[in-house]
This record gives structure tokens, C-alpha cells and sequence, in this order.
């Protein structure tokens, strides 16, 4: 089989690249290896990334599922007077910042219409796990080795790899992207379900619980019923209580935060107890001759301000500008990574975000005194997604002293 | 009232609302002890901004500045003009 672009995984970052490139003519197919709908965390959206679906032409289907509406996020403190509220907001064309919304969804059934919009677009969707890739003579990548349902494999040339395979980094597991650092963090753990019978807000949005560094929880509406709590704790934490995943889970959603605690005093169900470790990595080469990675396939951060599925959005689009301009005019083409470029393009935004993640552990008084007051705007342009700005906000430059100064505090600790 | 004199009423008046503590001493532990929470911190910088024309710099957003009374008055004066006598 033939096409221009072979995307593998059909999650939001393969699904955004595959809509984009579709809407500018060119061909694609995406390779996914489960069947759909299948269960998926990552559920709140940044502001932007709500525009972004609008972008892609999905409002509609958006609002016909009625997903929770999403106006901000709320982070709570140790103690429920102890809180901060970022609206989520636009900027007006004039530069102002807006009232705006966003969603909360559920990732099984979002995942899936985002497929079926690939599909109606026409792009086929190849049920099979891609193992490896084709190569010209110079390393060019030329297509994809895939493992069909039926056992058969099946090579689809191409003229561009787009590795939108998510936590299973492929394209850096076959040794055709750079290798895998650690993240940051690393060494946590997030345990989550979905349930039922949870005392809501009377206006539904993100909430996200301190309880001390490291340890956090989450609580996202993601349709009428169903809500989806998550907590995280550092891993070697949870082993010292020698529990199952559920144990843990369940005790500490009754102790781990007031505002929480008030409000599963009176649930009807929970749901499976899924796990997630060892998210956090960063791959510092992901684009070069005939492939780009994007979202999770090259760097997850950390998941406390509901990032991926923005990355992976925005990536897929603007992979989907570079191949065009790429195919057009074979621009770059001898240049050793053609896709230099965008790729410190997509590094910028996931800077600043590791950046904002990095202040609110390492100065929580810092980050919230710049989140309420001084900073405030810069701070909802970050939480937006806004992340692409050549010169950093004043906002980003101050979060960056602090973690500069945090980092050195760090060093005589440790010298000494 | 001097400066060590205004950031004790305020915090006894506005961050404490009375809660029984009627005294704190300049050497008294505010951060560590918990007599500042974080939301308690925020108020203070911004008291100190207005009552005392001077600016907290970002990096100086560190809860050990503000450890005790002592401290956060000689950070306000190395802020402070010093007036020629
Ligand atoms: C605990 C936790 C909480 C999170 N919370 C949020 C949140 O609130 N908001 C948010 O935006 N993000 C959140 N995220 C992040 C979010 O889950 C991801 O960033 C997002 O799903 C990434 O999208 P993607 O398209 O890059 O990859 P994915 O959505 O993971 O899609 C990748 C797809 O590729 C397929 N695939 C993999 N390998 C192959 C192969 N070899 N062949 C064929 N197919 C393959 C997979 O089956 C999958 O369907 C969270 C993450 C964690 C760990």
C-alpha cells in the first residue's frame, strides 16, 4: 500500500494530523492498533485546545454530546480557603483576554469521534500495531512495517512517518528517534477511576487538590453522571503501604483532601482503579528525514495541569502545515533533519509548560502569589495553552527565576 | 507605630481574626509554625507593597523571607530610601 503520510495511532494527536492534512488534500493513513472505543485517561482540555477542536470542525458533534462545559480550573490548597481559580480565556484579536469555554470528556468516546472524522474524511484507518519502518540507503524514513489483526504484515510506503503513538514512543523504541530521559516526574504514580454519585459544583469544571509536594488528586466531570478522580503520589509512597491499587485508591478519597472527602461522602459506584507510572520522559531528537513525533510519542511532563491532549493536537496540526510546505516544494530536503525547525518550535511550548509545572512544586507560594495577583494574565495565557511566544511573558520570565533560583538552591544542598 | 509594630497588628488582626493569639514576638516563627499559610503569605506581600511603597521582587518569594517579624522588617528597610541624617 501506498499514501503520502502514515500516521501511527489514531488517538487525538494521529486523529488532528490525519484532519489537517486531509483538509489540504494530501493523503493519509492511520495505523491504530486497538479497536475503538477503548478506554483512555487524559480528559481535561486546556482553552486553546477547545479552540482547536472547534478548528478541526467539530463543534457540533462537540455540543451534541454534551460534555461538562469547562470556565477554569480551581486548585485547592491544604485547606479549602486556601485556593486559586484560573478562568479559562482567549485573547480578542485586539489582544484583550475573553471569557471563554472549554471541555471535560470522556477520552473512549472522544477518541472515537475524532476517528470517525478522520474516516469520513477518508482516510482509512488500518487496524494493526506498527513494528518498524522502512529506510532508503541515507535513513530516509520511506514508510512502515505494520502487523495486521489477521497476523499478516503489511508495508505501507510513504513519504512522511508521523508517530502519533503516544506513551509507547515508537518511533524512539526502534531506535529511529533519540533516546528516552527520564522526566522530572518520574517516580510518581497516578491511580484513578471513574465515578458515580459525586457531590458536584453547581457549575461543573477542573479541580485539582495539593495536598503537599508531590501529591495531588484531581476531579473532572465527564458527562452527566460520571465524574473521574485521580489520585497521585509518589511511587515509592504508595509501595510503603504495601496495598492494592484499589485499597489505596479508596482510602485516600476519603482522607487525602478535605474537598475532596465532602464531596465521594456519598457515592453509588466506582468504577475500575487504572494505574499510570513512569509517564514522564522527554525524547530530545523526534523529527528528521521522513518523520515528526508528536505529543505524548516524544515528551510528557506532567499531567497536573491537563496538557497532553493539547500538545498532541497542536503538534498533529502543525505537522500537518510542515509536510505541506515540505511536499509542495521538497524545501530542505538535503538539509540533515528537515524538520529542524518545528522541532524546536514544539520544544518551546513544552518549555514553558515544564516551566509552570516546575514553579507551582518547587515555590507554591511563589507560583499562586504570580497566579493570583502579580502575573495574572500571563498565568491564564499559560494555563490557555498560549505557550509559543518567541520572547517569554514577563509571567514565564519570573516563573523562570524562581525555578533558576530553586535549582540553585538545590546545588549547595546537595554540595553539601 | 514602627514597622515591626504594623506587620504584628496585621497579622494578628488580619490574618489571625483574633484567633486567640494577641502577641507575636519579632523572633517568632510565622512560616514553619503555621501562623502564615501560604494564602496568609499572599496578604502579607501585598500589605507590605501598599503600606510601605516598596516591591517584594519574584525572587525574593521565598517563605523563609518572611520566617519572622525580624525579618520581613529588614527586608523592608533595605528597600527603604535611608534618610539622610
Ligand atoms: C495520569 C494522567 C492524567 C492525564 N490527564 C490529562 C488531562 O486531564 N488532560 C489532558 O489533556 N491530558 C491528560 N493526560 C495526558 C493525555 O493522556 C495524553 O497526553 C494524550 O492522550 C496524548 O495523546 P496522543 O494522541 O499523543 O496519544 P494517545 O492518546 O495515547 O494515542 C496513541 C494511540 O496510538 C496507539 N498505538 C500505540 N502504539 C502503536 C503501534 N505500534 N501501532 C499502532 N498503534 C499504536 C495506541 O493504541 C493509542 O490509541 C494525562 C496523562 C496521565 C498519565
Amino acid at each position: 500500500m501506498k499514501t503520502q503520510v502514515a500516521i501511527v495511532g489514531g488517538g487525538p494527536g494521529g486523529v488532528a494530523s490525519a484532519i489537517s492534512l486531509a483538509n489540504k488534500g494530501i493523503q493519509s493513513v492511520i495505523i491504530e492498533k486497538d479497536q475503538f472505543p477503548r478506554f483512555h485517561i487524559g480528559e481535561s482540555m486546556t482553552g486553546e485546545c477547545g479552540g482547536l477542536v472547534r478548528k478541526l470542525g467539530l463543534e457540533t458533534e462537540m455540543l451534541q454530546r454534551q460534555y461538562p462545559v469547562k470556565h477554569g480550573v480551581r486548585v485547592y490548597g491544604q485547606s479549602s480557603e486556601n485556593t486559586f481559580w484560573i478562568p479559562v480565556m482567549k485573547r480578542s484579536d485586539e489582544g484583550e483576554l475573553e471569557e471563554t469555554t472549554t471541555w471535560q470528556v470522556r477520552r473512549s468516546d472522544f477518541d472515537k469521534m475524532l476517528l470517525d472524522k478522520a474516516k469520513s474524511l477518508g482516510v482509512p484507518i488500518i487496524n494493526g500495531k506498527a513494528t518498524g519502518v522502512i529506510q532508503a540507503n541515507d535513513s530516509t524514513v520511506t514508510g512502515v512495517e505494520v502487523r495486521l489483526e489477521n497476523g499478516e504484515v503489511e508495508m505501507i510506503e510513504s513519504e512522511m512517518v508521523i508517530d502519533a503513538s503516544g506513551q509507547a514512543t515508537f518511533l524512539s523504541n526502534i531506535g529511529v528517534a533519540g533516546n528516552k530521559d527520564r522526566g522530572k516526574y518520574d517516580r510518581q504514580l497516578a491511580l484513578y477511576a471513574h465515578v458515580t454519585g459525586a457531590q458536584r459544583d453547581e457549575v461543573d469544571n477542573t479541580l485539582i487538590f495539593y495536598e503537599k509536594k508531590n501529591h495531588w488528586g484531581w476531579f473532572i466531570p465527564i458527562d452527566d453522571e460520571t465524574v473521574s478522580i485521580g489520585i497521585v503520589a509518589p511511587t515509592d509512597y504508595y509501595k510503603s503501604y504495601g496495598e492494592t491499587p484499589e485499597e489505596f485508591f479508596k482510602r485516600k478519597l476519603h482522607s487525602f483532601h478535605p474537598e475532596i472527602t465532602r464531596r465521594v461522602a456519598n457515592l453509588e459506584s466506582i468504577g475500575e482503579v487504572h494505574a499510570s507510572s513512569n509517564y514522564s520522559y522527554h525524547i530530545k531528537e523526534f523529527t528528521g528525514k521522513g518523520f515528526i513525533c508528536v505529543g505524548d510519542s516524544h515528551r510528557f511532563i506532567d499531567p497536573i495541569f491537563s496538557f497532553g491532549v493539547h500538545f498532541s493536537i497542536t503538534e498533529g496540526m502543525m505537522a500537518a502545515d510542515a509536510i505541506e510546505a515540505y511536499l509542495a516544494d521538497g524545501q530542505g530536503r538535503e538539509a540533515e533533519n528537515p524538520f529542524a525547525e518545528l522541532q524546536s518550535h514544539f520544544e518551546l511550548g513544552q518549555d514553558s509548560i515544564e516551566d509552570l509545572v516546575d514553579c507551582f512544586w518547587g515555590n507554591p507560594f511563589a507560583f499562586t502569589f504570580f497566579a493570583h495577583q502579580r502575573y495574572r494574565e500571563d498565568i491564564i495565557d499559560l494555563f490557555a495553552g498560549r505557550v509559543y511566544q518567541k520572547n517569554p511573558s514577563p509571567g514565564l520570565a519570573a516563573l523562570r527565576t524562581v525555578n533558576a533560583q530553586i535549582a540553585e538552591q538545590n546545588m549547595t544542598v546537595s554540595a553539601d | 507605630m514602627n514597622t515591626e509594630q504594623i506587620l504584628e497588628r496585621f497579622i494578628v488582626d488580619e490574618l489571625l481574626l483574633g484567633a486567640g493569639a494577641e502577641q507575636i514576638g519579632v523572633d517568632d516563627p510565622l512560616v514553619s509554625s503555621r501562623v502564615l499559610d501560604s494564602l496568609g503569605l499572599l496578604r502579607m506581600v501585598t500589605f507590605i507593597e501598599e503600606r510601605f511603597g516598596v516591591t517584594i521582587e519574584d525572587g525574593e518569594l521565598i517563605p523563609d523571607n518572611f520566617e519572622t517579624i525580624r525579618q520581613i522588617t529588614e527586608m523592608i528597610a533595605s528597600k527603604q530610601p535611608t534618610s539622610a541624617d
